[in-house]
């Protein structure tokens, strides 16, 4: 129960924090200034304007989305470490693992409120063109966010032990790099057993962001699976629990 | 410590009136530079291939092909129906995003009016679609009507059945599938086709196609009304349509949306020819 408590605590000071925060707000106006664009730029497609709201209204709300948890989640802790603002925490009976784990769900809270409130203009410009209520792009809501709380985990962990910028470097190659994965297995197919088995590594190791895509089906009114839905899940928890993990090792090995 | 004094309103306004006239300074600027460059004629967008848009665009497949569809959009428009790129730019939509129905039919019925050097490709693209099984009945009706145009009636045929069979085809469309080939005037068969196309459509230049080839109909009934008045008169046919435009049989000779010449059959119907000029 204290455990949780410390937890929840760190959670809401961060959730706090990073929602306040006001380049935040900048980037959060951004995306409705592309969303609305999307509006406009529909009238021009011949006829097929619901299909490119919703192909390039998904798209930008995951590419924002992105931003903001680069953004927010690659300063969490080394933001606290250069401030040294973390010694009043750790001088408390709290373990750096409550406040990696607190740090985690505090930022996912604050992205998941920036989420909704992306989705819940791109529903209504779907609904004023006459698409009515896209049901299926809450779900792919859903899985953005399973995207976004693995990036946030990762983006954690990179915080405990690099700068801002270069967190923010490795986030995005690694972004690049887990969508891009089957692609890689595909070209290396025809190729030797050492780049066949580099590949292998990458594949099942680095997490596969492809997984959480599902914005090609919810353009065309389509969705995945009960059991489909159940394994992505499953793959976020226990991926974002072990990068957790090796944040927690990596911030407890540094020394303040 | 000296503390720094809040500005006066003077000089706010001041800063105000300076910010205010440095934009107009910058507008003014910009606009004599456009006018004063030289005007390049426009080139259009040179596209990167479907396999590394497919690699960069981190799996959003679907808005990349949504991009490239408007950037065709705005081709079309700018190069005026001769941009060199039709074929190509809806063959890579198609392939990055191949549930993306309207591109098929549009390749399909536009194609041959909009790139005539790749007609057979635009065509193939309709057909892929069809083959697909994409749940659209347009793709394979307008696959029909441009083998209509082309007096291939046996893949009309055969496209426009597709059409009929589809879920989501309007009923008064259906009929005109299902009878295609089934009466006695193809003219008649045709206008059905375009009616139901200029009908049903979303898109302006489609609907713009559909209103010419209306129209071109409408110019061929029109004459052989002439010319039946002609042959009631005088007993015979006329030489050409100019014997009924001088003999105020027609006001003027017809403007055609194709820009086609028009000559007598024996048995009184009027034909489209290859316009020359006079």
């Amino acid at each position: 129960m204290t455990t949780l408590r410390h937890i929840l605590a760190i959670a809401k000071n961060t959730f706090r924090e990073t929602i306040r925060d006001r380049v935040l707000y900048a980037i959060l106006v951004f995306s409705l200034v592309f969303l609305g664009f999307t509006l406009i730029i529909s009238s021009i497609s011949l006829g097929t304007d619901l299909h490119i709201m919703r192909s390039l209204g998904l798209a930008g709300m995951y590419i924002f989305s992105i931003i903001i948890t680069v953004f927010l989640g690659t300063s969490l802790i080394y933001k606290e470490i250069e401030k040294r603002t973390l010694y009043f925490i750790l001088a408390k009976p709290i373990s750096r693992g409550e406040v990696v784990i607190g740090k985690f769900i505090g930022l996912l809270a604050s992205v998941s409120v920036c989420v909704l409130g992306m989705f819940l203009v791109y529903l209504g410009m779907i609904a004023y063109k006459g698409g009515g209520f896209d049901v299926i792009a809450l779900l792919s809501g859903l899985y953005t966010l399973l995207d976004l709380s693995v990036l946030i985990a990762l983006s954690i962990l990179f915080s405990t032990f690099a700068t801002p910028l270069a967190s923010a470097m490795y986030a995005v190659v690694i972004i690049y790099v887990g969508h891009s994965l089957d692609i890689i297995m595909q070209a290396v197919r025809t190729s030797g057993p050492f780049a066949r088995a580099v590949a292998d590594v990458m594949y099942y190791l680095l997490p596969n962001l492809e997984k959480f895509d599902i914005r090609n089906l919810v353009v065309y009114g389509m969705h995945p699976s009960l059991a489909s839905i159940a394994s992505v899940i499953a793959y976020a928890a226990v991926y974002c629990a072990l990068l957790l993990y090796i944040a927690t090792l990596s911030f407890r090995s540094r020394e303040l | 410590m000296k503390h720094s004094a809040r500005p006066s309103q003077a000089e706010t306004i001041f800063a105000a009136g300076i910010i205010v006239a440095g934009c107009i300074l910058v507008i003014f600027l910009q606009i004599i530079a456009n006018r004063v460059q030289p005007q390049l004629p426009p080139e259009p967008l040179v596209l990167f291939p479907v396999p590394v848009i497919h690699a960069v665009d981190v799996g959003m497949d679907s808005a990349a092909a949504s991009l490239v569809w408007l950037n065709l959009i705005q081709q079309i428009g700018q190069f005026a129906g001769t941009y060199q790129g039709f074929v190509s730019d809806l063959d890579a939509i198609t392939t990055l995003d191949p549930q993306f129905a309207y591109p098929y039919a549009f390749a399909a019925l536009m194609g041959p009016a909009l790139d005539p050097a790749h007609e057979k490709e635009a065509i193939a693209i309709g057909e892929k679609g069809v083959a697909r099984r994409i749940p659209d009945w347009e793709i394979p009706f307008y696959v029909g009507a441009t083998y209509n145009v082309l007096k291939d009636r046996d893949n009309a045929q055969r496209y426009f059945a597709i059409a009929a069979a589809m879920p989501d085809i309007p009923p008064s469309v259906r009929i005109g599938a299902l009878s295609y080939g089934s009466g006695d005037s193809k003219r008649e068969t045709t206008r059905q086709i375009w009616e139901s196309i200029y009908a049903t459509t979303k898109d302006d230049l489609t609907r713009e196609e559909a209103k010419e080839y209306l129209k071109h109909l409408d110019i061929l009934d029109t004459l052989e009304v002439a010319v039946a008045a002609y042959r009631t008169d005088t007993g015979q046919l006329p030489d050409s349509i100019d014997t009924l435009v001088n003999k105020k049989y027609l006001p003027a000779y017809p403007e055609d949306p194709f820009n086609v010449d028009f000559a007598i059959q024996p048995n009184g119907q009027v034909i489209a020819t290859v316009h020359s000029t006079k």
